[in-house]
């Protein structure tokens, strides 16, 4: 089976596991009360098509999506992931400055293969551009970090 | 209505509006010629910065974003056959060959003549039609609204390219994570999981930058870079003239294109893109020469590019009046309202002129700012397709994380984004489409409400209820007809497959 018809086989059943276990979170939710529509009315009811239209999704003739072609680059997706899944990790417990920087870092250099020193020296030019004109131009509010303590002593932020 | 638009116009006559029409008529420009990077990401990205700005700053510059890219697009579908944005595929047909055959400058020039008439017949189409369209609607009950809601997302499903299955699990999907959170009239958490951060729901904005911001990076990030051709545009201004035939064979689809691009606005699930195919299709049924369209005929260039742009302003006119968005951009641009305690409809022009007035007033010197921009700028909007997917993807993800924290201090919200991004990713590549999903979000609410006032109004008996009143029942015996007729339509396919 190839990739493109694994995907439209694998995301609608997907779906389905997740329109069940969601329709199982709100069983207790009244459709209908004696003052009239319940709460669990509009839920149950967009559940029940989700897990409903996933399966006939997943029954009918996989036809569109995307095809491989041979073009795709897989390393620098996966770094690519994983950097945005740490990123959102790190953010409640570093602020927004060293995870950023980090993260900008390690795509230049290991998903676009540049050199170490392009990579700091791009990393550190975006994340004081975001800094400077949505902390201190727009007084956009930042998650609080170390880095972010110390702008703030300075007044950048 | 003068005196509104006058007020408008007041409203406009501020260095910061004045600014920000420029800017989003800029921005969205450039953004219609990055191929990939839409207006639906653009405003997920911008939806919470522009939190900092006042209501009317903040819809100027994310509308001014939506008619700019129409602008923008055309540019790389004439000069390197690459549709910088979906409203301009078909111009890639008749605009290149143009290019190929040494009149890009015509090309280009009738595109930015076409677009800018057509601009301003659709935004004339919004000054007058809309007050007359709000008055209508003020006599709607619970009743129409759902039924009106429900008509409108059964278009959308209609016409996604997805086909009409794939659409219906995506605004079911839409539905369901709207109703996440406490339940407005009996205070029930639905869908929360015992977390406390979803007893709020979930934002617009999370959902709309992790399904089109983040998936738009992991899209980028899968594909090889390639090196594009571009054309070299013309250099001189007069170059973008065209020659008299050309004119003369351009006034005809210009005028067309404006109306019917203008019709095709107004409904759910049509606008821009919609209106650029349709408009070929009918330049080519009425042409004397049909054989020369895809081989440079610049009916194929005049008519599609004006319609794309009045389609865009006929797309407001549903949002403004009714509070529906006809598309994924506008359902963006609903959020944009709702964020800044702004709700669209009827009572608009009377609860908020200054919104309403002053974002159309907008339009018609970002129409006139797009025109001037565009025809001397040709050769530096050209150079951003020279950015690196290294700098674009890495900004994008920064901005990505400050701006969705922004809209509600949130560092949940972050991880919701990267969890959305992942699911617009996957369902990008497996050929979903994410309108119905997003739309159904952000309708999710108002319809669910209304459904239940009916309910409660009729005591639970909605087929009564809806034989009480017509213009309902109309409605939603359209939806269901279109819904109907999608369906056997996708049945007859695969009969005929297998």
């Amino acid at each position: 089976m190839s990739g493109s018809a694994l995907r439209a086989r694998a995301i609608p059943l997907l779906l389905a596991a997740l329109g069940a276990a969601g329709w199982f979170a709100v069983r207790h939710l009244d459709l209908y009360t004696d003052d009239g529509p319940g709460s669990g009315l509009l839920p149950k009811v967009a559940l029940g098509f989700v897990v409903m239209l996933a399966v006939l999704v997943s029954l009918a003739p996989a036809r569109g999506g995307a095809v491989d072609t041979g073009n795709e680059t897989p390393r620098a997706f996966a770094v690519y992931s994983v950097v945005a899944i740490l990123f959102a990790i790190a953010v409640p417990f570093l602020g927004f400055v060293i995870p950023a920087l980090i993260a900008t870092g390690v795509i230049m250099r290991f998903a676009e293969d540049r050199s170490w020193l392009a990579s700091v020296a791009y990393s550190l030019l975006l994340v004081a551009t975001i800094v400077l004109s949505f902390g201190t131009a727009l007084q956009v509010q930042f998650p609080a970090g170390p880095a972010e303590i110390a702008l703030k002593s300075l007044g950048v932020l | 209505m003068l005196d509104g638009l006058l007020h408008g116009f007041s409203v406009l006559m501020t260095v910061d509006n004045l600014l920000l029409c420029l800017l989003g008529a800029f921005l969205g420009t450039i953004v219609g010629v990055l191929p990939g990077l839409g207006p639906t990401t653009t405003i997920a990205l911008l939806l919470p910065i522009s939190l900092r700005m006042d209501v009317t700053g903040a819809i100027i510059l994310l509308s001014g974003i939506y008619y700019g890219v129409a602008y923008g697009g055309t540019i790389t579908s004439v000069l390197m056959r690459i549709p910088g944005e979906a409203s301009s595929v078909v111009t890639c047909l008749d605009g290149y060959e143009m290019a190929r055959k040494g009149r890009a400058g015509a090309a280009l020039g009738i595109a930015a003549i076409g677009s800018f008439i057509a601009g301003t017949f659709g935004i004339l189409g919004i000054t007058f039609l809309s007050p007359l369209l709000a008055k209508v609607v003020l006599s709607f009950g619970p009743g129409e609204y759902a039924a009106m809601m429900f008509a409108g997302l059964c278009l959308i499903m209609f016409f996604a390219q997805s086909g009409v299955l794939k659409a219906l699990l995506m605004a079911s999907i839409g539905v369901a994570l709207g109703t996440i959170g406490l339940d407005p009239i009996t205070n029930e958490a639905r869908l929360t999981f015992g977390l406390p951060d979803l007893i709020d729901g979930v934002n617009v904005a999370p959902l709309a930058i992790g399904l089109f911001g983040i998936s738009e990076i992991l899209m980028l990030a899968r594909t090889r870079e390639d090196a594009s051709s571009i054309m070299a545009p013309p250099s001189r201004l007069l170059a973008f003239l065209p020659n008299r035939e050309e004119a003369r064979q351009s006034v005809a689809p210009i005028a067309r294109g404006s109306v019917l691009g203008f019709v095709v606005g107004l409904l759910p699930g049509g606008g821009a893109v919609l209106a650029s195919f349709l408009s070929y299709a009918v330049e080519r049924r009425l042409s004397k020469h049909p054989e020369q369209f895809g081989k440079g005929a610049i009916a194929g260039v005049a008519g599609p590019e004006s319609a794309n742009n009045s389609g865009t302003a006929g797309a407001f006119v549903p949002l403004l009046t009714l509070g529906i968005p006809s598309n994924a951009v506008t359902a963006l641009l609903l959020g944009a309202f709702l964020i800044h305690g702004v709700v669209p409809g009827p009572l608009i022009m009377t609860q908020h002129p200054e919104v309403f007035w002053g974002v159309i007033a907008s339009m018609y010197l970002g129409n006139v700012i797009l025109v001037l921009l565009n025809v001397p700028l040709i050769g530096l909007f050209v150079r951003a397709l020279d950015i690196p997917r290294a700098y674009l993807a890495t900004m994008i993800l920064c901005v990505c994380v400050i701006g969705v924290y922004s809209t509600n201090l949130s560092t949940f919200d972050i991880g919701l984004t990267v969890m959305f991004g992942f699911a617009g990713y996957m369902f990008r590549r497996a050929d979903y489409d994410l309108s119905p999903l997003i739309l159904a979000f952000v309708l999710g609410p108002t319809f669910e409400r209304s459904l239940r006032q009916l309910l409660l109004i009729t005591d639970g008996d909605l087929l009564g209820g809806l034989w009480e009143r017509p213009i309902a029942l109309s409605l939603v015996a359209l939806g269901l007809a279109l819904l109907g007729t999608g369906i056997a339509g996708l049945g007859r396919r695969y009969t005929h497959d297998d």
